[in-house]
């Protein structure tokens, strides 16, 4: 078994992973603070797009946005002469944009959750906004952080049609797992596909538990006196 | 001190128009659930924004439509009991007090004596590492006292503090509120919908009535209520 698809699927998860975590908590807090009704329904309508629309859908708009032809990608190569397109950022790009709705969504809802009185007592305290974003509401609103941050996690790391459109099939470049277990599928060699696809199952059945073992951690500290 | 305050806001049921001025010491704020005593108080300590108005704190202003000032909450330097104390779960009573004084950035030394000074002046002190989950109804009071008293406000805004409690709580509670206000000689407001309550910790009081805020009652100074 070639083993290049797993380091480069645990490479683009990771690194996916710290972008999409932040990013997702910016958004949510973002759209939070939105005042008015209409202003968040859109915002996040423009966050959740990604996850509604087919990931080719999704991919077609990043391969016009970051194409060689398109206006951020040509921007890139002309600038400082790195291509996007089919390298292996791109794989980081895709799963980035499919995984981002996920930890936005799992975040703004555990933010709404709050009670809002907390957060009107850290102000007439003089707490600064962000001084209440990061020490009252994001340790309030952990467990539902956390899990948007692993189910962001599983779905970077299973990202498919996306990362066809934009990074493509490479091997050893920009051959994920699930691109190799296509690949492998495609070209008849069953027992090949057969590794691929243990190794995303075991994967994601640990997080799953993991995640669920914390979450039932939390709670249980919540309730002893 | 004076706090002069002049505002309306439309609300979904009616319009809440709010007249009045208050000095130091206690002043109750009466009426029914729903009449807009908590919105009056959310608007003078800048958590809601009113339509229109002043609010003027010894003259100078907190809120004025027609100037376009509106201070955020954290620069009016009001104290806000609300009615669950909203202390912070994820901090021990000890980091609850010092949430105010960090953001004002005093120095830690100040910060450790300012806090020890709380939990003597409060009783709390064999509470300091315990979380709010681990505390009675009393014990987050007095909590939530020390926090807002440890900020040094200029004024003390009560959000039926007491209402959700049991007969026997409210009478213990009732004392050392009382006691608060003996210490605290700046102007408060205690929102409540108990006159019995009222007439013992207020020495004035006021009442709502679908919105409109009317004078109601001055009580004469009593020696030992206030």
């Amino acid at each position: 078994m070639d083993s290049s698809p797993i380091i480069i699927s645990m490479k683009t998860a990771a690194v996916t992973i710290l972008i999409t975590f932040v990013l997702g908590l910016l958004a949510a807090r973002g759209v939070f603070y939105r005042k008015r009704e209409a202003s968040k329904i859109l915002w996040d309508g423009i966050f959740t797009m990604p996850l509604v629309l087919p990931p080719t859908v999704a991919g077609f708009f990043l391969l016009y946005i970051f194409g060689s032809y398109g206006l951020v990608g040509r921007f890139f190569q002309d600038a400082f002469g790195i291509k996007i397109a089919f390298s292996w950022g791109a794989t980081v790009l895709a799963a980035v944009v499919i995984s981002f709705p996920l930890m936005y969504r799992s975040a703004r809802g555990a933010l709404e959750q709050i009670d809002q009185d907390l957060i009107f007592a850290a102000r007439t305290l003089g707490m600064s906004e962000w001084s209440i974003f990061f020490k009252i509401m994001i340790p309030n609103a952990l467990p539902g952080i956390i899990s948007g941050g692993v189910l962001a996690f599983a779905r970077g790391l299973g990202e498919f049609g996306a990362t066809a459109m934009i990074a493509g099939n490479i091997p050893g470049k920009t051959r994920t797992l699930p691109l190799a277990v296509y690949s492998e599928v495609a070209a008849g060699n069953m027992d090949e596909a057969y590794q691929y696809v243990m190794v995303i199952v075991v994967i994601c059945f640990v997080m799953v538990i993991g995640m669920n073992v914390y979450l039932l951690w939390e709670k249980k500290k919540q309730n002893e006196i | 001190m004076k706090l002069e305050i002049g505002i309306r806001k439309k609300l979904k049921e009616f319009v809440l128009e709010a007249e009045f001025a208050i000095d130091n010491g206690c002043t109750g704020l009466m009426g029914p659930s729903g009449s807009g005593k908590s919105m009056t108080l959310k608007c003078i300590a800048g958590i809601e924004t009113p339509d229109e108005g002043r609010i003027l704190l010894d003259g100078k202003p907190l809120f004025d439509s027609a100037e376009k000032i509106n201070l955020p909450p954290q620069k009016r330097k009001i104290g806000y009991l609300f009615q669950g104390y909203a202390l912070f779960p994820n901090m021990t009573v000890e980091e609850n007090i010092q949430c105010g004084l960090k953001a004002k950035k005093m120095p830690k030394r100040q910060i450790k004596e300012r806090t020890e000074e709380m939990l003597e002046r409060f009783q709390i002190r064999e509470l300091a590492k315990r979380y709010p989950r681990q505390l009675s109804g009393g014990q987050k009071q007095r909590t939530a006292i020390a926090r807002l008293m440890a900020y040094e406000p200029e004024v003390i805004l009560l959000d039926e503090p007491l209402s959700a409690l049991d007969e026997e709580l409210r009478e213990e509670l009732q004392q050392e509120l009382s006691g608060m206000f003996a210490d605290f000689q700046k102007p408060s407001i205690l929102v409540s919908h108990d006159a019995e309550e009222v007439r013992r910790l207020c020495r004035k009081q006021y009442t709502i009535r679908e919105g409109c805020i009317q004078p109601y009652a001055d009580f004469p100074y009593k020696k030992g209520r206030l």
